[in-house]
């Protein structure tokens, strides 16, 4: 009998279609958020111990690389949260055929391309 | 007689506290948690244009913040937990690194909870 149990996936065997795309980055994204803990935590740390230090960080901020390092690093977290709600639709059952799940998939890529340009302009 | 009973029990067991249910429901709940604390912290920075420091600890210190931080630490935690674990079993196939990856992340994710707390919780 055959194990039930999930098996290995090997990546490099796949052709990529839209959906597909979608949905692994949604989980590299989800691994990058685990990585940004650690620095959001030294900052928050940091400029709750104290005003001189809460002001040496506000004038990092205004930097423009910095500015732009910021919007990248919240460039996962736009684009995790974007697909999952697409997958909570989808847990729905909305957009849940194979040409619903393409509309979908295309949805999460041009507003989460949207708002990552409206939250770029709003940090610089 | 005994069948019945079996059956019964898996019926019960299907509905919440089967692993696969069981982690698609945290999965969910934990995600619509941190997405509402993402949009209350995003509500911080777009109701002030120059966060000034007394602000800033006002907000962490706030009854309704401190309870949406230890909800998405708690969160974080599980979200973070069920996510690396579908990754790692998805594409990683040697069984000794799974088991070395999951208790790295496993440590990290008791690390960071237990770091949160302190720096929000031990010297307010």
């Amino acid at each position: 009998m055959r194990d039930p149990r999930p098996i290995y996936i090997n990546l490099f065997a796949f052709r990529f279609p839209i959906t597909a795309m979608v949905s692994g980055m949604h989980r590299i994204s989800g691994a990058f958020l685990f990585v940004l803990i650690l620095p959001a935590l030294i900052l928050l740390e940091k400029s709750l111990s104290g005003e001189s230090a809460f002001l040496e960080i506000q004038a990092g901020f205004q930097h423009f690389l910095i500015r732009m390092m910021v919007w990248a690093a919240l460039l996962p977290v736009l684009y995790h949260f974007i697909a999952g709600i697409r997958h909570m639709l989808m847990d729905m059952h909305i957009g849940e055929s194979r040409e619903g799940g393409e509309q979908g998939a295309k949805l999460v890529l041009g507003s989460f391309a949207v708002t990552a340009i409206l939250l770029g302009i709003w940090i610089w | 007689m005994e069948k019945t009973v079996t059956q019964k029990n898996l019926h019960w067991q299907r509905c919440l506290f089967w692993p696969g249910v069981r982690d698609w429901l945290i999965q969910r709940t934990t995600a619509v948690i941190l997405a509402l604390y993402t949009i209350l912290i995003f509500l911080f920075f777009i109701t002030h244009s120059h966060v000034t420091f007394e602000a800033w600890r006002a907000f962490w210190h706030h009854p309704f913040v401190q309870i949406m931080t230890f909800l998405s630490v708690m969160s974080i935690a599980f979200h973070t937990w069920i996510g690396f674990w579908t990754i790692f079993e998805d594409y990683v196939k040697p069984i000794f690194l799974k088991f070395a990856l999951e208790v790295g992340v496993f440590i990290l994710i008791v690390w960071y909870s237990i770091w949160t707390f302190q720096i929000l919780w031990s010297s307010s």
